[in-house]
């Protein structure tokens, strides 16, 4: 794949998450990820100090999913 | 202190106190007069206020900026290892001495005119002192240790770091009470290091989220999170320990027995359903690492200090009013300096119970601006606190407010009331 090629699947994904959120489609979010993967919600001043903590802090695609 | 026990309403008249510790009146959350009163009274009298932790400000010049009740402090570490706090209050025309929430000086300069101060917040040099070419300038005599932003004595205890204006404050630990120490020094009983630090704007009175935390009777009902997954129930063992003043309190919540409890679906209560589970049950996988059984703690110092262990998330919350009806709650995530990365992951998987968006803490961040809504015009009603009988004692069980009225208790006491 080129350079180009990828850019522009990582745009169409950028473009069908934000979509997907903006739809409210919220039980089709978790598919946006792998399995094993860290989703973290932080601020600024906490990722400069190198605090690993987050507001949300899920690591894995199961602790996003609805039952 | 003056001793009286009626405060001036918002026009002038006097208010009386209800008889007892039952009842609580809703104008103590809304006037203004009341807010001002207890800054001096409270936060600047003889109680110890958090200010940081010792692991944030390990080197000399490290400091951070924090607060005591509403009034900005700089805390400080100055040479050989104290510990130092002033008010940020610039002695010359009242400007902020330090901007940034945590760094490393040698001296503060205010930005305004740039009156410089030491570590100990002593004012050592104002700029053009003896003028310019001759003219203007400060007058000869002018001693610059006339004046400077106020002091406070600071302590340090397990770590943590707290503040008082008052010289009548006895020792920290003589201030908690043998029983609170302990409970203190049971959870911060290693070296801790900060593993993140978020605010959470709470739209209420401060003293409204202090009665939440002290509150032993509300955790499994308001929150769904602690009763269907069994991290505290009241049909769990525990109970709730209140120091002799009544201000300070630590609850504690055993690990729930293995077999089935249908205390919560029998009474018909939202907050155990069969219908959650989690997809990934890993946020629940905890260790015993106190060895002692007690999966839930959850410990005040009045006026405005929180430290929580619950499971194996550990974390501080400083209070700080802003005003009547609003507050901001700074909770600081600890993890031991000793962590495995397997301890470590487990914590910051925890972490998902508190703070700004957790499972558990978002809830409590609405509740109390339920309640300032809900009694907007309702200051001359009253609240119930009356579970658990008029006392506020230490209880076997935490189906009680005991530790509310205990609140209530030290506050009248410290404000005349």
């Amino acid at each position: 794949m080129t350079d180009t090629e990828t850019l522009l699947r990582v745009a169409a994904l950028n473009t069908a998450y934000a979509a997907c959120i903006d739809a409210d489609r919220l039980e089709d979010w978790p598919g946006f990820f792998v399995e094993r993967c860290l989703y973290k919600i932080t601020s600024a001043d906490n990722h400069k100090r190198g605090y690993a903590a987050g507001i949300v802090y899920a690591d894995s695609r199961a602790q996003r999913q609805h039952l | 202190m003056d001793g009286t026990s009626v405060q001036p309403g918002l026009d002038g008249d006097m208010r009386a106190w209800p008889p007892g510790l039952t009842r609580v009146p809703f104008w103590v959350y809304q006037e203004s007069g009341v807010a001002r009163q207890e800054q001096a009274r409270v936060f600047q009298g003889p109680t110890w206020n958090f200010l940081c932790l010792e692991a944030d400000i390990p080197e000399q010049g490290d400091f951070r900026t924090t607060f005591v009740g509403e009034m900005p402090v700089i805390v400080v570490r100055g040479e050989a290892g104290a510990v130092h706090a002033f008010e940020n209050r610039c002695a010359h025309r009242g400007a902020l001495i330090a901007l940034d929430d945590a760094g490393n000086a040698k001296d503060f300069a205010c930005v305004y005119h740039a009156w410089r101060y030491d570590l100990c917040g002593n004012l050592v040099s104002i700029a053009f002192r003896h003028g310019v070419n001759g003219q203007g300038g400060m007058a000869k005599e002018f001693d610059m240790r006339s004046i400077g932003p106020r002091k406070l004595r600071t302590t340090t205890f397990c770590g943590l770091v707290f503040g008082t204006m008052s010289d009548a404050t006895p020792p920290i630990e003589e201030y908690l009470g043998e029983a609170v120490t302990a409970r203190v020094r049971r959870v911060l009983k290693k070296p801790v290091e900060v593993i993140g630090r978020f605010t959470q704007p709470l739209p209420n009175n401060w003293k409204l989220y202090v009665e939440n935390v002290k509150d032993t009777y509300h955790a499994s009902l308001l929150h769904l999170f602690f009763a269907t997954f069994r991290i505290t129930r009241l049909s769990q063992g525990g109970g709730v320990l209140v120091s002799e003043s009544g201000g300070h309190h630590a609850s504690t919540t055993l690990a729930a027995p293995k077999t089935a409890d249908s205390t919560y679906r029998d009474a018909g209560l939202r907050s155990d359903s069969d219908s959650f589970r989690l997809a990934d049950p890993s946020l629940l996988d905890s260790r015993d690492e106190w060895g002692d059984g007690i999966q839930l703690q959850i410990l005040t110092v009045f006026p405005g200090f929180v430290l929580q262990q619950i499971h194996n998330c550990i974390a501080v919350r400083q209070v700080v009013p802003r005003g009547v009806d609003a507050m901001d709650l700074n909770w600081t995530y600890l993890g031991f300096t000793d962590d495995t990365p397997d301890m470590r992951a487990i914590r910051l998987k925890q972490n998902n119970l508190v703070g700004p968006a957790g499972f558990v803490s978002m809830e409590d961040g609405c509740v109390g601006g339920f309640v300032q809504r809900a009694t907007v015009t309702a200051e001359d009603e009253e609240s119930v606190v009356e579970m658990g009988g008029s006392s506020a004692e230490t209880q076997a069980t935490r189906a009680t407010e005991a530790a509310v009225r205990g609140f209530w208790k030290e506050w009248r006491s410290l404000m005349g009331m």
